[in-house]
């Protein structure tokens, strides 16, 4: 292992680690939203569904 | 049936922040990789979720072109967007991992550039749906661009075997060590939970749309 790549990665990890799961928390969420404004805008669909 | 999706996507929530205080918190940090490695508890199961997602979206491809069910159709339309959603996550995630150990944020690298191209192939379908007005064009054209586009899926998966590429090989329970798979396996597990609810969701609203175009339809 080379000595400045260990040290590259022990010293600068946790702002990667937190950007990480930040990004993870903010695209599931934004996605959360807008799935729900998507059943709170349509009006439900009336049974029976119609086929082709 | 709706309050027990709700309580699958409350679930897979609870999962995912459970896994994840897991492996911030709870798991060893990687021998060589230190703590930066902890990304692997939220970028594995995306990237296994995105890929369920997508082979979802080929079945629902598969099953229109074969019986022309709309319930196809909009579960096709749900699934590609879940996986393309999970995929675009799937490349910040890697390439925020990249940067402090490739020196990079970027490469183009087989297994980067193979999901690169899945995600814009499966973002051109969902853009084609928007273009076109007719819901049975719509669904024939999706169908087919999704049979497409999947090809490109196992070459994603296996690109990290079939070329000497700078991404480590896949992760799976069977490669890390005893201590991580916990938290690995539940992330897994939310996340999939968390996308059925996603999809589910998505095909619900797919449907009342369909309702309304043919209700429009003189």
């Amino acid at each position: 292992m080379n000595p400045a790549y260990d040290g590259v990665i022990a010293t600068g990890a946790w702002p990667f680690v937190i950007a990480a799961y930040t990004a993870t928390a903010v695209v599931l969420s934004l996605y959360t939203v807008r799935v729900l404004r998507l059943a709170r805008d349509t009006p439900p669909a009336r049974a029976p569904r119609e086929e082709a | 049936m709706r309050h027990r999706m709700h309580l699958v996507g409350a679930l897979g929530a609870l999962l995912l922040l459970t896994g994840s205080a897991w492996g911030l918190l709870g798991a060893p940090s990687e021998r060589y990789m230190g703590n930066v490695q902890r990304i692997m508890y939220v970028h594995v199961p995306t990237a296994w979720i995105a890929l369920v997602a997508f082979t979802a979206a080929l079945a629902c491809a598969v099953a229109w072109l074969w019986n022309t069910r709309w319930r196809s159709d909009h579960a096709l339309e749900a699934t590609v967007e879940v996986g393309t959603v999970l995929g675009a996550l799937l490349l910040v995630q890697g390439s925020i991992w990249a940067r402090p150990t490739w020196g990079v944020w970027w490469s183009w690298d087989p297994r980067l550039t193979s999901s690169a191209v899945m995600v814009l192939m499966f973002a051109g379908i969902l853009a084609l749906r928007g273009f076109v007005d007719d819901p049975r064009r719509r669904a024939d054209l999706s169908a087919v661009a999704t049979v497409i586009a999947y090809v490109n899926i196992p070459i994603v998966y296996f690109s990290v075997r079939w070329w000497n590429s700078l991404h480590q090989l896949q992760s799976s329970p069977q490669t890390v060590d005893a201590t991580m798979v916990a938290p690995l396996r539940i992330n897994a597990f939310g996340m999939l939970f968390l996308a059925c609810w996603f999809a589910w969701m998505r095909m619900r609203a797919a449907e009342s749309r369909h309702a309304l175009e043919m209700e429009e339809e003189p």
